[in-house]
């Protein structure tokens, strides 16, 4: 028997998960081969990330000076020469997979100018080889051509780093547990796995890439290590046998959590979700309600809902409330939630950049497609819409106004619809610190932005983890003041980010006056608990 | 009606016609409609102007001539521009 190994990072979503080892994207190995489809997939899958790398290089080439310009402009210009590329797609045609016959040309190019005796053609080489790691990470990354050597259910994943858009292309049934050298403690993916009950644990050492494919690996969130090939004793100690089917977020139904019925009336627990499905298996009477519906995770394979499917989705989430309220908020892409295509982004700093509402406005047609969808939805619940990333005023009113035009062009068509209620993230501190000026029917806080942006701690550097808890006194003090101004308007005011579902800070958030909480479904069971007990303590 | 036109031109850039001088001459002659070839004038062996691979490919170093060819309608305004080209070095 091969003897325990234990590696060690820091839990970003809780649990214990047994499974074997598997890779994501790992196109400088060998540890796992890409399984080819037919030569129309393979074709396809070729020219597509021709073009995802012809994009992905103009946009590095964007913000550079002259000569950077001009080394990547070879590659584009390589990318979109025919007869450059004739070679690669024959050897697809004749039953070559996209990767092996990109790495075979490249490979015969870079020899070719490898061995000129000219200094200037010789270094062309170099270029080569950048062009051809980029286009093998770009097909083997891409989310249809994983978990291929490996069996298909219960993996470890193992990786540098995986995008939220990625970790959702993954069948949820086939992954057990994450573990990554890169991820952080509270960005997108982090709240993924803790929404879908999926541990996680961020900052590994890289030697976790040298664990062989489909070693048996104990991911134990809860220690905060990965045990490959662990010992029995390890493994007796599971608390939870390897799931097989989609775990269903654990709620206990209010009636039977710690703390009287009665006592945990005064605080609302709404749901934050992704979509339909999760909230399949929940009761909707152990919770107030959806308190964050993020509407861009709809997407897939790249392609977001008509709206058509985006009505059908919005009405069978207002079905499952049963009157309760639905907060859905509109698309909120940018950031670290790119979409391709969408947006050549050309921002410096993304977080700073187009993003959320600022994001829809530069896309009328998609954003009207998604309020249309959403004013058809309203009459069969009780629906809340917001805007992400409001910064002046005039936004809230454009927004509402917007809106107006929609209910009012559906009603000239005499298509059933209503005017939702409409709100706002609070999230830029502009709005936190003048939160009377924004006319909103609802506030809900946005706090794991409204932190990065007060504390300006990129929540995607986990070098930083150190100032983690750094923003708490400006934070509270912020909130304290939100409150009393919703309080004074007599608008309703929520949290729905991350530090409402961690119970450490809940205590916290109550004693700021905040009575409703959006947390993800996973996290319901300890969040009534921690509320529980702050009552117990102020009373 | 199409126009075949010929000429020939040394190169003078100290790297040759190597990467960026390349990028550029197949950028420039892919906004012409006419056939575009070179070859180096020593050697019968032509090649697409409008291919970066193949021009680069040609490994044409520093004192060497090219030889360009055009065949279409815009013939005469190709050659002349890819000479012009050549003859400001490439804007090195």
């Amino acid at each position: 028997m091969k003897p325990e190994t234990v590696f060690s990072g820091a839990a970003a979503s809780g649990g214990k998960a047994f499974g074997i080892a598997a890779f994501w994207g790992s196109s400088d190995s060998s540890i796992v081969e890409r399984a080819g489809g037919t030569e129309a997939q393979e074709r396809a899958l070729l020219a597509a990330n021709i073009q995802r790398a012809k994009h992905a290089l103009a946009t590095l080439a964007y913000a550079q000076d002259k000569d950077a310009k001009d080394i990547i402009g070879l590659q584009i210009a390589l990318l979109e020469d025919d007869t450059f590329l004739e070679p690669v797609f024959a050897r697809v045609k004749s039953g070559m997979k996209a990767d092996i016959a990109w790495e075979t040309h490249l490979d015969q190019e870079i020899d070719n100018y490898a061995g000129s005796e000219d200094r200037h053609f010789q270094s062309i080489a170099h270029d080569l080889v950048d062009l051809k790691k980029r286009m093998l990470r770009l097909i083997r990354e891409s989310p249809h051509s994983q978990w291929t050597s490996v069996q298909q259910t219960n993996l470890i994943l193992l990786a540098d780093d995986i995008s939220p858009s990625d970790l959702l292309s993954i069948d949820r049934a086939a992954l057990s547990g994450l573990a990554l050298i890169k991820g952080s403690l509270t960005n997108h993916v982090a709240v993924l796995a803790r929404g879908r009950g999926i541990p996680l644990i961020v900052g590994c050492p890289p030697a976790i890439l040298f664990i062989s494919n489909g070693s048996p690996i104990l991911l134990d969130a809860d220690n905060n290590i990965i045990a490959v090939n662990p010992d029995g004793n390890r493994q007796i100690n599971m608390s939870r046998p390897p799931s097989k089917k989609p775990a269903s977020p654990r709620i206990i139904h209010k009636a039977d959590a710690k703390g009287s019925h009665s006592e945990n009336r005064t605080v609302n627990i709404c749901l934050n979700i992704d979509g339909p499905e999760i909230i399949q298996n929940i009761d909707v009477s152990a919770v107030d309600g959806i308190g964050l519906f993020r509407t861009e995770f709809l997407i897939t394979d790249g392609q977001l809902p008509d709206e058509n499917e985006q009505f059908e989705i919005y009405r069978s989430v207002l079905d499952w409330s049963r009157g309760k309220q639905v907060v859905i908020r509109t698309f909120d892409f940018g950031g670290d939630k790119v979409i391709n295509g969408l947006i050549a982004d050309q921002n410096v700093n993304p977080f700073l950049g187009v993003r959320g509402y600022r994001l829809s406005r530069m896309y009328p047609d998609l954003f009207r497609g998604q309020l249309k969808a959403l004013a058809r939805a309203a009459p069969y619940g009780n629906l809340a819409v917001m805007i992400p990333m409001v910064t002046a005023p005039f936004e809230m009113s454009e927004f509402k106004s917007e809106f107006q035009d929609v209910v009012a062009e559906l009603g000239h068509q005499h298509i059933r619809c209503a005017l939702p209620k409409l709100g706002m993230m609070i999230e830029v501190p502009s709005a936190a610190l003048t939160l009377d000026r924004f006319d909103a029917d609802f506030y809900s806080i946005g706090s794991n932005d409204l932190i990065q942006y007060v504390s300006a701690v990129s929540r995607d550097t986990l070098q930083l983890d150190y100032l983690a808890d750094a923003w708490e006194p400006s934070i509270y003090r912020l909130l304290r003041e939100c409150v009393s101004v919703a309080s004074a308007k007599n608008v309703p005011i929520s949290i729905c980010g991350e530090i409402a579902s961690l119970p450490k800070h809940i205590p916290n958030l109550l004693d700021c006056g905040i009575r409703s909480l959006s947390v993800s479904p996973g996290q319901v069971e300890v969040v009534r608990h921690a509320i529980g007990q702050w009552h117990r303590r102020s009373t | 009606m199409l126009d075949e036109i010929q000429s020939s031109a040394v190169i003078h850039n100290p790297a040759g016609l190597h990467a960026r001088p390349s990028v550029k001459l197949s950028r420039l002659a892919k906004t012409f409609a006419s056939d575009i070839t070179l070859s180096p004038v020593d050697d019968d062996s032509w090649i697409d102007a409008k291919s970066i691979s193949s021009v680069m490919n040609l490994k044409i170093r520093e004192g060497k001539g090219i030889a360009i060819r055009a065949i279409g309608g815009d013939a005469k305004l190709a050659v002349e521009a890819i000479l012009g080209l050549v003859e400001r070095r490439f804007e090195e």
